[in-house]
């Protein structure tokens, strides 16, 4: 972690805004300013976002559009659903831990 | 507060034409969406960082989005970006959080253009990471350009399967095999219909031309059975030959397919929250998706001023999304008199033409996408059902043996249901667990609506205050004059 | 008075007879029936949706001795104690937990207040103390630092409610009540026998009927031609529940000035309630939030517990609650007929339903209920001298609700 993974970034398409940096859980990261948060996170190959309350079984990105909270994480403390926050220099990220 | 005439729930194509054609015809018009910016799904644009290269600008959907995005932009009609809206009363009061505030409008007629969800039938291991839904996919590799995994399998039915294995090709990722529980004579007995839209099935041609020669395999009439993997995500998915109804032939040998990402998706499911919150009629229709609001041709449902359209009113796809929602506009215009009988009609009159032709095509898609029931039966006592609540299906059969009532028992019951997605991910499955017990959908019911519409930050409800200035007395039954009790039954 | 000589044949099968029909499976209809059917009676539970799905079934589930008026205190004391013991005569504990409870008071006026009241129990409550702001702390680490003052109530309680209808669900059937949900009562025919109920899903026979319909009671009365000699009233309470977050608290929170109460179960999700009205009519299903209302309840919450506004609202709920005229419950029969008898209008019915309903079974199996019911006859004035004629409020009042 604290490169950027390239490869599932598609290029050709788009021009992509700044790199970014961001901690999750204390670690820096690597995104691009504007992506979702969710996608940055799998391409810096953090998939695990949080664990189900009940079992604890991981769990991570499932709709990607704001409808079944799996991907909720903690951003400066407030909850979010990484699928649509938008990624921000200096954001600080808390995964969610095991119950 | 602000008052308005019309407000649009939903900014994907029909929320979009349903807020152009009501303000161009005199109708004080705000549109919200939680988005950053227009599109809904289909249509969802790049973050706004991102620029797109040629290639994206000539690509048809990209280009329609931002054609509709300019359009509406262009228009009179008003617009509330990144509010999610959670509370909404009869006749009408909204109110919406965004980043920095909460707002709250009065309205004379509400559209509703929620749009759609994912179906997801759940299998085993279906909750790990790595497991992902083909809408979701489809926004990842549209809007994000990014490929949901590095080797991936594609499954569930649907031209979506296509368009999705396509991208994930021209994008650098590898398919490890297209598992599409449809057969071959399924698509051709559906050719016809998607005829009316040749530009549609010609680019789906190109989709299959690219896999072909990519070599990927083609599994129809297979199914997936479950999802391997650990805490980190999924590593391979096990797939066996399947009946036309769905269900795996039992006795046959699963086939394993490495791979890091699993897009399944078995068609959509319209969101009625809205509908459902304001006490609307509603039926069931499998052949548009399931529960939808009872509306009339011009998209009035039952309720007074609400109206309904796009893939929340039935599944059928975006080109009839947009011309539901110019339909819908129209009507609200003409009902909050802005534009006479005569006028409405005449413009009403080539809409709906166009409109009878693309639910050719969007009905043969939906089809397509059907649920198919058996799929549901063959669940397994272990699997879990509800992924907020953690509920397995033998919980769900226990209270059915018990004797729940209906789907809202159930909820009680079982809690499932009653976690932050809000049953979005688990209505159609649960629904389906009971619908055989309970005597067929209608019997088993939709979820009663509550608020909020979405879960919403406590610190916004809450808003700032001083602790010396809380009025007492809402908790006390209101009286009248005399002391007698107000609210009669 | 019409005889069952030409009895009319139930469409779904051969006419049923029952000893008793309970109209309404709320929490007093449940209680009353589980009773009745261990008295010996053979008994059918008509429910027009599912059992405890309205008040009995969205409520904050609160068992503590300060609920309702004084005088009903012996009521619900033995009530409590009988949710206290439900694994022994319900088969379901119903989430029962007696985590304790304090209620808070933030200024000078409310301490008072809660002084006063502290007083008032202490005569009753032998363990109860009143304790300062820091000892309260000290039972509650997240509580603000603006608390000042709280009585203190070790045997406070809390029980799930939402799985009331299940519990009884169970432990009527293994009594053998049938139970009749989805079955709306449409109107009454009575002759020598009793009476022949008409419901959605078919006929039954019973002698004797218990209306126990809550919201709706004006409606059924009405079918049998009688009406209430003034308005009856609904409560429309809210109960708002968060997302599962990491434990704040695990007391039973209430407020010197009531209109709060605050739970946080064990699946850790935070259950916010007080008696906050919403709108709605039980006629029609729909219900709807009054704003300031919302606001003013989680103020109160987030005033206790700062550390509540960090997690999401997830879902509200607007409860039906019956308040029958001059606010005063009834238990007891119909006026001018043997074979009838009303249940509820309640206040906190859910805490007193266990113990009330037996009350009512014990009356109407002819045993002398332990403590004195609540005689209808002065709420009503007959519609009509005919008992088959049921008056137009009957009609006017169909449900109209579209969402099962």
């Amino acid at each position: 972690m604290g490169l950027c993974d390239v490869s599932i970034r598609i290029e050709g398409n788009v021009r992509r805004g700044p790199a970014v940096d961001f901690t999750v859980d204390g670690t820096t990261v690597t995104g691009i300013e504007g992506e979702s948060l969710a996608t940055a996170l799998l391409a810096a190959d953090i998939r695990r976002l949080r664990y189900s309350p009940r079992s604890g079984t991981a769990r991570g990105i499932f709709c990607m559009m704001g409808s079944c909270q799996e991907c909720l994480v903690r951003v400066g403390g407030n909850a979010v659903l990484a699928c649509m926050e938008p990624v921000r220099a200096g954001m600080v990220v808390s995964l969610g831990m095991k119950p | 507060m602000q008052q308005l005439q019309l407000i649009v729930l939903g900014a994907g194509p029909a929320g979009m034409q349903a807020a152009i054609t009501a303000s161009r015809n005199g109708v004080d018009t705000l549109i919200i969406d939680q988005a950053q910016k227009a599109g809904g799904q289909v249509y969802r644009p790049l973050p706004t960082s991102h620029a797109p290269g040629p290639d994206l600008q000539h690509d048809n959907d990209f280009a329609a989005g931002e054609r509709l995005r300019q359009e509406l932009a262009d228009s009179p009609a008003r617009v509330a970006f990144g509010h999610t809206v959670w509370r909404i009363s009869p006749g009408f009061e909204i109110e919406a959080v965004g980043a920095e505030s909460s707002k709250i409008w009065r309205s004379q007629a509400v559209i509703a253009a929620t749009g759609a969800y994912e179906r997801c039938v759940p299998f085993k291991g279906w909750t790990q990471p790595g497991v992902i839904g083909l809408a979701a996919a489809t926004i990842m590799l549209k809007s994000q350009q990014m490929l949901p995994g590095r080797r991936v399998v594609v499954a569930g039915c649907g031209p979506l399967l296509a368009a999705v294995a396509a991208s994930i090709l021209k994008g650098g990722g590898k398919i490890a095999a297209i598992v599409d529980l449809a057969s071959r004579s399924e698509w051709l007995a559906a050719l016809p219909s998607l005829l009316v839209h040749p530009e549609l099935l010609v680019r789906g041609s190109q989709w299959i031309a690219a896999i072909r020669s990519a070599g990927v395999p083609i599994l129809n009439r297979h199914t997936v059975v479950e999802a391997i993997g650990d805490d980190n995500g999924l590593s391979a998915v096990l797939v066996m030959p399947a009946s036309a109804d769905g269900t795996p032939i039992a006795g046959a040998a699963p086939l394993r397919l490495e791979a890091d990402c699993l897009a399944i998706g078995h068609g959509l499911v319209p969101s009625t929250d809205v509908t459902r919150s304001l006490r609307a009629r509603h039926v069931y229709q499998p052949d548009r998706g399931g529960w939808i609001a009872e509306c009339d041709d011009s998209h009035r449902t039952s309720v007074d001023r609400l109206y309904v359209c796009g893939d929340g009113a039935g599944i059928r796809g975006a080109v009839s999304a947009a011309l539901q929602g110019q339909i819908a506009g129209l009507a609200a215009a003409r009902d909050l008199g802005h534009i006479g009988k005569n006028i409405h009609d005449e413009r009403v009159a080539p809409l709906r033409a166009k409109l009878r032709h693309a639910e050719r095509f969007g009905s043969a898609v939906a089809r397509l996408m059907r649920l198919r029931p058996a799929m549901m039966s063959v669940i397994a006592a272990d699997t879990i059902v509800c992924r907020c609540e953690d509920i397995v299906r033998s919980e769900i059969d226990e209270a059915l043996n018990v004797g729940a009532a209906n789907l809202n028992q159930i909820k009680a019951w079982t809690r499932a249901g009653m976690g932050p997605c809000q049953g979005r991910v688990c209505g159609e499955t649960i629904s389906s667990l009971c619908a055989e017990r309970m005597g067929g959908k209608e019997r088993v019911g939709l979820w009663t609506g509550r608020l909020p519409l979405r879960p919403v930050p406590m610190r916004a409800v809450i808003g700032d205050y001083r602790y010396e200035d809380i009025v007492w007395g809402g908790n006390k039954t209101a009286l009248d004059d005399e002391g007698r009790l107000l609210k009669r039954s | 008075m019409k005889s069952f000589r030409s009895r009319r044949r139930n469409p779904m099968g051969p006419a049923i007879d029952f000893d008793v029909a309970v109209i309404g499976g709320g929490i007093m209809g449940c209680s009353t029936a589980l009773n009745l059917a261990g008295g010996g009676m053979r008994t059918v539970l008509l429910e027009r949706r599912g059992l405890c799905m309205e008040a009995s079934g969205v409520n904050a589930g609160t068992l503590t001795h300060r609920t309702g008026p004084v005088s009903m205190q012996p009521f619900y004391t033995r009530s409590i104690a009988m949710w206290k013991n439900a694994s022994q005569w319900l088969g379901d504990d119903v989430g029962f937990r007696e985590r304790g409870g304090l209620t808070v008071a933030f200024n000078e006026k409310e301490a008072v207040r809660a002084t006063q009241d502290f007083k008032l129990r202490k005569q009753q409550e032998v363990e109860i103390e009143l304790i300062d702001g820091d000892r309260a702390r000290e039972i509650e680490p997240n509580l603000s630092k603006h608390a000042v003052l709280a009585s203190h109530f070790p045997r406070d309680a809390y029980a799930n409610s939402s799985r009331t209808g299940y519990a009884f669900q169970k432990a009527l059937k293994s009594c053998g009540v049938l139970i009749m949900t989805n079955s709306e009562v449409q109107g009454f025919e009575s002759g020598d026998g009793g009476y022949c109920i008409r419901t959605s899903t078919g006929q039954v026979t019973a002698k004797r009927i218990v209306i126990s319909s809550g919201a709706w009671v004006r409606k059924v009365v009405a079918m049998l031609g009688y009406q209430f000699t003034d308005a009856v009233a609904v409560r429309v309470n809210m109960m708002s529940v968060t997302e599962r977050m990491p434990k704040l608290f695990s007391t039973l929170i209430t407020h010197a000035n009531s209109g709060l109460t605050l739970k946080q179960p064990d699946n850790g999700t935070v259950l916010i309630g007080g008696g906050w009205q919403g709108r709605g009519d039980p006629y029609t299903g729909q219900t709807d939030l009054v704003r300031e209302n919302v606001t003013t309840n989680f103020r109160l919450a987030h005033s206790v517990f700062p550390g509540i506004e960090a997690t999401r609202l997830v879902r509200t709920w607007l409860g039906f609650e019956v308040r029958l005229p001059g606010d005063e419950p009834m238990a007891g029969p119909l006026p001018g007929i043997s074979n009838a008898f009303l249940i509820g209008g309640f206040q906190s019915g859910w805490t007193g339903g266990p113990y009330i309903g037996r009350l009512m079974a014990d009356l109407m199996l002819g045993r002398d209920p332990e403590l004195p019911l609540f005689d209808p006859s002065h709420a009503f004035r007959r519609a009509s001298v005919q008992l088959n004629t049921p008056n137009e409020a009957a009609d006017e009042l169909s449900v109209k609700d579209p969402i099962h």
